[in-house]
């Protein structure tokens, strides 16, 4: 168990956030926990605490329990939504934007789940494009800023490579690998704030910028993130 | 470079500065009345041209410069535009522009303005703008930036009488970009440091400085201290670390604002683009499915109307009717009647003679090839198809440590190594240089040899063609994979602007392929007379059967060619497409089966081009590296054809 995970289970909020988000999964996988079972699908053992952890959940209003099983009040539901929706986002954006390994981005997004703010995840939650799934495929609990933007499903930002041919993209950043590149690119007006066309990707990358076409390594194109256009 | 001023009464030169494939060499010819090749793609001129401006009162002189969008140059023809206009500090800049990308050619105007350089703006391509509904108030933008502004459609003439008239209304253009106050301090304090006879070309210096132009160390180095070169890489540094981005980035991103709030002015598009038929073509040819039959129809036309046409029924009415039936038989019996000594009949007529080999291998043999072979590749060049083949094999040429961008120069080729060699210059590293030199060299036969080769190899058996084909292929992706991890450095990724399609124009099309014949006629023929002199000489002084003896374990050992093959190898150390012609006449007399046939047309497709092409080698990339090349060629060359030759016979493949 590495450091941050430590600090997530010893943390007591940390600690409580963790159980709620567990028992928000099982309940959507729809299967209920019990106590023991919560322990070890949270991979500590039995005298670790959890019982307590559980206990102050039940006296705060958050968990009952019945028959041995526990179930999230309408109160729990709420935190544990929220939980939830931190840790999924964190997860599209370590994963799918950032590029960062499954294993990597689990760990992270388990940190990043109990920091963020709920102006901060909106912001993600924008900047990703309001992604309905996480990269496990499982559903990404809407926030406020998701309801009043119903209608964009595109992410908010992508990489030039990504749109298809078509498509067209105003430029956010650049990001090429060698920085005369950047340069390069700036002399042909592909900056931020540049809008781009995407025409083809195959066999090579072409795309249009004004009234010129370009054609570029796919390299340089995927160092190039733009937010999609979409005609309304 | 010079420093001294220029005298008063000379009329300033015109230095014609712009984006790439605008014009610029269109509006060239225009001003001297004099031709210089002109395409449809970016890097057609990588060479400054020099001609007097027989339009303009006074005969100024009118320079063509490559095209650079910027003044930051990031290859070396782009350098070239950069450090002329360093060298002529009091030339007048005619700056040619496309209408439809203003943006990008304002960007250039802001630089020109911080260099403090008078100049005009031309925005050519007006029938384009018009095409895709692009409006550019030229009156006001001429108000605004302060200088004359000619719209002009330079292919049809238009326009292009207002050049001389304004030419004395040059000013500096009013577009100065405000930059954050920390890189506007640096701009100033560097500004400082620099030579005061820079006059007004201060500022723009200190900014190239600033965004680290790494093509300007020499000349940094020549001028200033190194306590001062010192001082401006900290400033650099200082704004970088405040501004959390490269300076050069802030540099150009506040160029670009201003060129935006100006753009917002003049700059309109009436209706939204359509896909018109031009542009259909253009996408297609570059698709990944359509492309290919695009492709395969381009290489079967090529085949049809260079080789069949021009290398068969050109090259049979020229040299068995021209050549064959009226002038060898007329001077033929001249000579016989007027020439008494037997030496100088032989010279001229002779089997080593002036008119019955070099003239006729120059003229009957090669031209009508070569002649057809301009004519279509200047088809190929105008249209704007280069550039989408260079996008179709990309991905090919990564096996060579290339991309797509060298596909122009090997292309280009085809058509002349001497002057593809020229045009490496249009790639961004010094290795990529390297390799295409290289390449070009060993494997790429020009239209010249190409055209004697697709001749010879009609004679032969189609499997002949495919093996010739196959083994180049083999030899120049294999040594080109090979150099390419033998030769350090590193490659670059590709990016390359492609024209739009554009109809090409007989008239171009016909004034191109007479330029070039003329200078084929004036290149080759010389060298073609030279190689037969020497081979004259050397059978005159009984040198030759000497030379042949000692060829003979190489030739006729090695390779398993006639004896004679070793004249057409020494010929072809000239040109090696006049050694092509040697095989030729071989093959015609019946000295050559299928198999020796393709083994010469081996050998000699791999040999250095010619010596003009290794002039060209060392010019560009230096003595040491040439003579390394061809040292390496010249016996690969015949290693490659000595194994080809034992293969064949050892299957037992007969052509």
């Amino acid at each position: 168990m590495n450091e941050t995970a430590i600090f997530n289970v010893r943390s007591p909020a940390a600690a409580r956030e963790e159980v709620l988000e567990e028992l928000w999964t099982s309940h959507e996988a729809g299967h209920a926990l019990s106590v023991r079972e919560l322990a070890r699908t949270i991979h500590a053992g039995p005298d670790e605490g959890w019982g307590g952890v559980v206990q102050e959940l039940v006296d705060s209003g958050l968990v009952e329990v019945a028959d041995g099983e526990l179930t999230l009040t309408a109160a729990g539901q709420h935190q544990a939504r929220e939980i939830v929706r931190r840790h999924r986002l964190a997860e599209v954006l370590f994963h799918q934007v950032l590029d960062l390994p499954m294993a990597v981005t689990e760990n992270e997004a388990c940190g990043v789940e109990h920091v963020l703010t709920a102006q901060a995840t909106d912001a993600v939650c924008s900047f990703l494009g309001h992604p309905p799934v996480c990269p496990h495929g499982r559903p990404i609990p809407n926030g406020p800023c998701c309801s009043t933007l119903t209608r964009r499903v595109a992410p908010l930002i992508c990489r030039l490579a990504d749109l298809d041919p078509g498509e067209r993209g105003r430029v956010v950043l650049l990001a090429p690998r060698h920085r005369e590149r950047l340069e390069q690119l700036t002399d042909l007006g592909v900056m931020p704030g540049a809008v781009l066309t995407l025409r083809q990707r195959k066999p090579s990358l072409v795309v249009e910028v004004d009234r010129t076409l370009l054609a570029l390594e796919d390299e340089i194109a995927q160092g190039i993130y733009v937010r999609p256009l979409t005609e309304w | 470079m010079s420093e001294l001023p220029q005298p008063a009464s000379v009329v300033p030169p015109v230095l014609l500065v712009g984006n790439p494939n605008v014009g610029k060499s269109v509006i060239f010819g225009a001003l001297t009345r004099r031709y210089v090749t002109v395409s449809n793609y970016p890097g057609t001129t990588v060479e400054v041209t020099r001609g007097e401006g027989r339009a303009i009162p006074g005969r100024p002189e009118v320079v063509d410069t490559p095209g650079t969008n910027s003044l930051t140059p990031q290859s070396e023809d782009e350098r070239v535009t950069r450090d002329i206009l360093l060298a002529e500090p009091a030339a007048v800049v005619l700056q040619v522009g496309d209408t439809k990308n203003l943006r990008r050619v304002l960007y250039l105007t802001a630089q020109l303005a911080e260099m403090g350089r008078r100049q005009l703006l031309v925005l050519n391509l007006q029938d384009e703008a018009r095409d895709l509904g692009v409006r550019v108030e030229s009156a006001e933008l001429e108000s605004r930036l302060g200088i004359p502004v000619i719209p002009a459609t330079a292919i049809r003439n238009a326009g292009l009488d207002a050049i001389p008239r304004r030419l004395g209304e040059a000013a500096i253009a009013r577009l100065q970009p405000s930059y954050p106050a920390v890189v506007e301090r640096a701009v100033l304090e560097t500004a400082a440091l620099l030579p005061a006879e820079l006059g007004e070309s201060r500022r723009g210096i200190a900014l190239m400085l600033l965004a680290a132009d790494r093509t300007l160390a020499d000349w940094a180095a020549a001028r200033l201290s190194a306590a001062a070169r010192a001082d401006i890489d900290a400033r650099r540094a200082a704004v970088d670390r405040a501004l959390g981005v490269s300076t050069a980035t802030a540099i150009a991103r506040a160029r670009h604002r201003a060129v935006a709030s100006l753009l917002r002015q003049v700059f309109h598009v009436d209706r939204a683009q359509r896909g018109s038929l031009r542009d259909r073509l253009g996408a297609w040819s570059m698709h990944p499915v359509w492309g290919v039959p695009i492709l395969l129809a381009v290489l079967f036309v090529a085949y049809e109307f260079v080789g069949v046409f021009g290398a068969g029924v050109l090259v049979g009415l020229v040299e068995d009717g021209l050549f064959g039936k009226v002038i060898n038989p007329a001077v033929g019996s001249l000579v016989t009647r007027f020439v008494p000594w037997e030496w100088a009949k032989d010279l001229l007529v002779g089997p080593y003679g002036i008119v019955t080999m070099a003239l006729t291998y120059a003229i009957a043999i090669v031209l009508p090839v070569v002649g057809t072979f301009f004519v279509f590749f200047g088809v190929l060049e105008d249209s704007g198809y280069l550039p989408r083949l260079a996008v179709m094999l990309n991905r090919g040429f990564r096996v060579m440590g290339l991309n797509g961008k060298a596909v122009l120069p090997m292309v280009l080729g085809l058509g002349c190594d001497t002057m593809a060699t020229l045009t490496t210059r249009i790639l961004p590293t010094k290795k990529e240089r390297v390799l295409v030199t290289l390449l070009l060299a060993l494997g790429v036969p020009c239209s010249a040899q190409l055209g004697v080769i697709l001749a010879m190899l009609a004679s032969i058996a189609p499997l002949g063609t495919v093996l010739w084909v196959g083994v180049v292929m083999l030899v120049l992706f294999g040594v080109g994979w090979a150099a390419a991890r033998l030769i350090p450095g590193r490659g670059s990724d590709f990016l390359l602007e492609v024209p739009p399609v554009r109809v090409p124009s007989l008239l171009n099309i016909a004034i191109k392929t007479a330029a070039r014949t003329e200078w084929y006629l004036k290149e080759a023929v010389p060298l073609f007379i030279l190689g037969t002199l020497l081979l004259f000489v050397l059978d005159r002084l009984a040198v030759l059967p000497a030379l042949e003896a000692a060829a003979r374990p190489l030739v006729v050992g090695f390779l398993g060619l006639p004896e004679k093959a070793t004249d057409a190898f020494l010929i072809g150390f000239l040109r090696r497409d006049y050694g092509a012609a040697g095989f030729f006449v071989l093959r015609q007399q019946g000295l050559l089966d299928g198999v020796q046939a393709l083994v010469s047309l081996v050998v000699i497709t791999l040999f250095v081009p010619c010596i003009a092409n290794f002039f060209m080698m060392i010019k560009e990339r230096g003595l040491a590296a040439s003579v390394a090349m061809a040292g390496f060629i010249v016996p690969f060359a015949f290693l490659v054809g000595g194994v080809l030759n034992f293969v064949l016979r050892a299957l037992g493949v007969t052509l």
